[in-house]
C-alpha cells in the first residue's frame, strides 16, 4: 500500500518535471534561428509554398497557441508528422526507438555487472596489485568520452583485427526475424530464428562496449569505495567472529549495503546511456532513435525534435523512479522511513 | 587444570608510515575453565586488539613478531582459514562495544541470527533453524521474538541491540564469551541489566568470561580475577577482592583515585598525562614518565611481574623482592 502510494506519488511529480520540459524544449526549438518551412523545402522553393507549409504547421500563429495546439494532438497521440522523413513522428519513434532500447539495456547489463564486479574485486583485493590495474583502468574509462572508445574499437576490430562486426543491427545473409518488439535479439529469440539472436548480439557487443566503458568505470569506482567502507565496519568484524566464511560475508552482508551508493549512480547512468548513444549510434551506423534524434536536429524538424526529447526525458523519468524502488528494497532505512542521519 | 585460554608473551604490532605501532608488548594471561577474567585499562591500552588477537581479527596491516595464544591446547595463530573458521564458531564468541556499530544495518535481525546459527552446523533444516533462533531471542530475555526477527536493528533500542549480539554470541555453545567493553554505549539503567543477563548467561552455562571495561565497579561485580593493562603491558594481578582491597602498582591505585564518588567531593586526581607515543615507547617501564613514584632503574629497565601473595602479581619495582632480580 505504501510502495504503491509512492508509486503514484513520484508519478504524479515526474508528470510536471514532463510538462515542463515539453515547454522548454517547444520554446527552444523555435527559437533557434532558421525557417523550418524553408530549411524543409530547399532553398529554391517559392515563397508562398513556404507560407502554405507554415500556415499548415500552424507557424504564423502566437507560440502559446501554437504549444496548445501542439499539446492538443500530443494528448491524442499525434506528435505531428517529420519535416525529414514526411511520416507521422510516431511511426518514426516506434520504427527507431526499439534498437536504441535493445542497445542500451545490453549496455547497461555490461555496465552493471562489469562494474560491480570489479569493484568488489577491487575492494578484496583492497591495495594489491589487482586493485592498482582495476584503478587505473577505471580512471581511464571515466575520461574518456563514448565515442573515443567507439571509434578506437572500430579501428582495433574492424580494421587491425577484425574479428566483429562494426556497422549495422545485422550481417547481410541472415534472415532477419519478423519485427514485433523491433528488437532483433528479443525477437529472434521469440520467433526461434536463433542465427539471427546471435548475429544481433554480436552487432552490439562493439558499440554496446563503447557506451558502457565510461559508467562501468565510475560504478567500478564507487562500489570498490564504499565496499572498502564496509569492510572497515564493526559489523564485518561481528560475522567474521560469528564464523561466517569470509566469501558469504564479502558476497552477502558487505554487498548488499555496498551496493545502496552504485544503484543511485547505476540509476543515472543507466539515463545517460541515451544521451551518449547519439554519437555512438552515429559511429556504429546504428539505426536506433539517437541517430534519428541527431539527424532531425540537424533538419530543424520541430515536431520530431520535441518528440525525441519528451520520449528521452520519459525515460530518464522512469529510470529514476526504478533506481529509487531498488534503493528503498537495498535499503530497510528508506523503505521504512528511519530517522536520518543513522 | 589447563587453562581454556592461555596467552604467552604476545605482541602485536601495527604497520604505519614511519614504524611499527608497538601496541601490545609481552602480554601473558590465562583464563580457566568457567572462570570470569577482567581487563581493566584506560582506552588505548590494547585490551581490544588484544582480544582480536585472540580471535585472529587483527586488521592486514598488523603483526604478531611474538607471542603464543592456545585455547584448548589448539594453537591459534597458526590455524589455517578454515580452522579459524570452525574455531569462531564452536570455541570462542565475542560481544562488541558498539551493538549499533556491531549489527548489520540492511538484514533482519532474523536474517542475521538464523545465518549465524545455519554457519555454526548445529542446526539444520529451515524450521528447526527458525525455532532456535526464537529460542536464542528467549534466552536474552527480549519479548515477542518473532516480531523482533522481521525487525531491523534500527528499529530497536540501544539495550535491545546489546540482547541481540549476545543472542548472536551465545546461538552456539561456546567455551569462552569475550566481552568488549559491552555496556559502554548504553543507558547507566540499561547497563545493569545486560549485565546482569550476561552473568547470568556464563554462570548457567559454565561459560569461561573475558570482560574488558575501563569501570573498575562493573569488574567488581562481574569478575573473579583482573588483570590491569597500561599501554600494551599487564601491570597487576590479582584476584577481584585482593585488587579492590589493596591495588599495589602506582597505575591501578592512580585508576582507583580516577573515580568520581556519588558522595561529592569533586572530580577525583586522574593520573597526569597520557597513554605513551607506541611508536617510541619510553624506555624501561613504560607507566615510568607518569608514575609519581619513579625510581631511576625505572627508565632503564623493565619490571617483571614479582608475586607479592598468593594470586597476586605487580609489574613494578616498588615490590622487587630484596635480594635480587628475578
Amino acid at each position: 500500500m505504501k510502495l504503491l502510494f509512492f508509486i503514484l506519488r513520484r508519478l504524479a511529480l515526474s508528470l510536471v518535471v514532463i510538462v515542463g520540459l515539453s515547454i522548454l524544449i517547444f520554446v527552444i526549438a523555435r527559437i533557434v534561428p532558421g525557417d523550418p518551412a524553408r530549411m524543409a523545402l530547399g532553398a529554391n522553393a517559392p515563397q508562398e509554398v513556404v507560407d502554405r507549409l507554415r500556415v499548415r504547421m500552424n507557424l504564423d500563429k502566437p507560440i502559446y497557441t501554437q504549444y496548445v495546439l501542439w499539446l492538443g494532438g500530443v494528448l491524442q497521440g499525434d506528435f505531428g508528422d517529420s519535416l525529414y522523413t514526411k511520416r507521422p513522428v510516431v511511426e518514426d519513434i516506434a520504427e527507431f526507438l526499439p534498437a536504441t532500447v535493445e542497445l542500451v539495456i545490453f549496455a547497461g547489463i555490461i555496465m552493471a555487472a562489469g562494474g560491480i564486479l570489479l569493484g568488489t574485486l577491487s575492494a578484496k583485493y583492497n591495495n594489491t596489485w589487482v586493485d592498482t590495474i582495476i584503478r587505473l583502468f577505471s580512471y581511464i574509462g571515466v575520461v574518456t568520452p563514448a565515442f573515443v572508445f567507439a571509434i578506437l574499437f572500430m579501428l582495433l576490430f574492424g580494421y587491425l583485427w577484425p574479428i566483429l562486426p562494426i556497422m549495422g543491427r545485422l550481417s547481410t545473409g541472415v534472415v532477419e526475424p519478423v519485427r514485433m518488439t523491433g528488437m532483433v535479439v528479443v525477437d529472434g529469440v521469440l520467433q526461434g530464428n536463433f542465427p539471427a539472436a546471435f548475429d544481433g548480439i554480436k552487432h552490439m557487443i562493439l558499440p554496446a562496449l563503447a557506451l558502457a566503458l565510461g559508467g562501468l568505470s565510475q560504478e567500478a569506482r564507487i562500489t570498490r569505495s564504499s565496499m572498502v567502507d564496509n569492510l572497515n565496519k564493526d559489523f564485518v568484524l561481528a560475522h567474521h567472529a560469528y564464523g561466517i566464511p569470509s566469501q558469504r560475508i564479502l558476497w552477502r552482508y558487505v554487498m548488499k549495503p555496498s551496493l545502496i551508493p552504485t544503484v543511485s549512480v547505476l540509476g543515472l547512468d543507466f539515463a545517460v546511456l541515451f544521451g551518449n548513444a547519439f554519437l555512438v549510434e552515429m559511429v556504429f551506423n546504428w539505426p536506433g532513435l539517437s541517430r534519428y534524434g541527431i539527424n532531425v536536429m540537424l533538419q530543424k524538424d520541430l515536431n520530431a525534435i520535441s518528440a525525441v526529447i519528451l520520449v528521452l526525458g520519459l525515460i530518464f523519468v522512469l529510470t529514476n523512479i526504478v533506481t529509487d524502488l531498488i534503493v528503498s528494497f537495498l535499503d530497510p532505512r528508506i523503505r521504512l522511513g528511519a530517522a536520518k542521519g543513522e | 587444570m589447563d587453562p581454556v585460554l592461555s596467552i604467552q608473551d604476545l605482541q602485536v604490532w601495527y604497520r604505519i608510515y614511519g614504524g611499527y605501532l608497538k601496541v601490545v608488548n609481552r602480554i601473558s594471561l590465562e583464563v580457566g575453565l568457567g572462570e570470569k577474567v577482567g581487563l581493566v585499562g584506560e582506552t588505548g591500552c590494547g585490551k581490544t586488539t588484544t582480544m582480536k588477537a585472540v580471535m585472529r581479527l587483527l586488521p592486514v596491516q598488523s603483526k604478531v613478531p611474538a607471542g603464543r595464544i592456545s585455547f584448548e591446547r589448539q594453537d591459534i595463530l597458526h590455524m589455517s582459514n578454515t580452522e579459524v573458521q570452525k574455531f569462531r564458531r564452536q570455541g570462542i564468541a565475542m560481544i562488541f562495544q558498539d551493538p549499533t556499530a556491531a549489527l548489520n544495518p540492511v538484514f533482519t535481525i532474523g536474517a542475521q541470527i538464523e545465518d549465524v546459527i545455519r554457519c555454526s552446523g548445529s542446526v539444520k533444516g529451515k524450521e528447526e533453524i527458525h525455532k532456535a533462533a526464537v529460542s536464542v531471542l528467549e534466552n536474552v530475555a527480549l519479548p515477542d521474538p518473532e516480531r523482533i526477527l522481521g525487525n531491523y536493528p534500527f528499529q530497536l533500542s540501544g539495550g535491545m541491540r546489546q540482547r541481540i549480539c549476545i543472542a548472536l554470541a551465545i546461538s552456539a555453545s561456546r567455551r569462552l564469551l569475550i566481552a568488549d567493553e559491552p555496556t559502554t554505549s548504553l543507558d547507566v539503567t540499561i547497563q545493569a541489566q545486560i549485565l546482569n543477563l550476561i552473568r547470568k548467561i556464563v554462570t548457567e552455562r559454565g561459560t569461561s568470561l573475558i570482560l574488558i571495561t575501563h569501570s573498575l565497579g562493573v569488574a567488581r561485580e562481574m569478575t573473579d580475577r583482573i588483570y590491569v593493562m597500561y599501554a600494551g603491558t599487564i601491570v597487576e594481578t590479582a584476584r577481584t577482592p585482593q585488587l579492590y582491597a589493596n591495588p599495589l602498582h602506582p597505575y591501578s591505585v592512580g585508576l582507583f583515585r580516577s573515580v568520581p564518588r556519588l558522595s561529592g567531593g569533586g572530580f577525583a586526581d586522574g593520573i597526569p598525562g597520557r597513554i605513551p607515543d607506541y611508536l617510541k615507547p619510553p624506555g624501561g617501564c613504560r607507566f615510568q614518565p607518569r608514575c609519581p613514584q619513579a625510581m631511576p632503574i625505572c627508565e632503564v629497565e623493565i619490571p617483571g611481574l614479582f608475586p607479592t601473595e598468593e594470586g597476586h602479581t605487580v609489574a613494578c619495582f616498588l615490590y622487587q623482592p630484596a635480594g635480587g632480580r628475578q
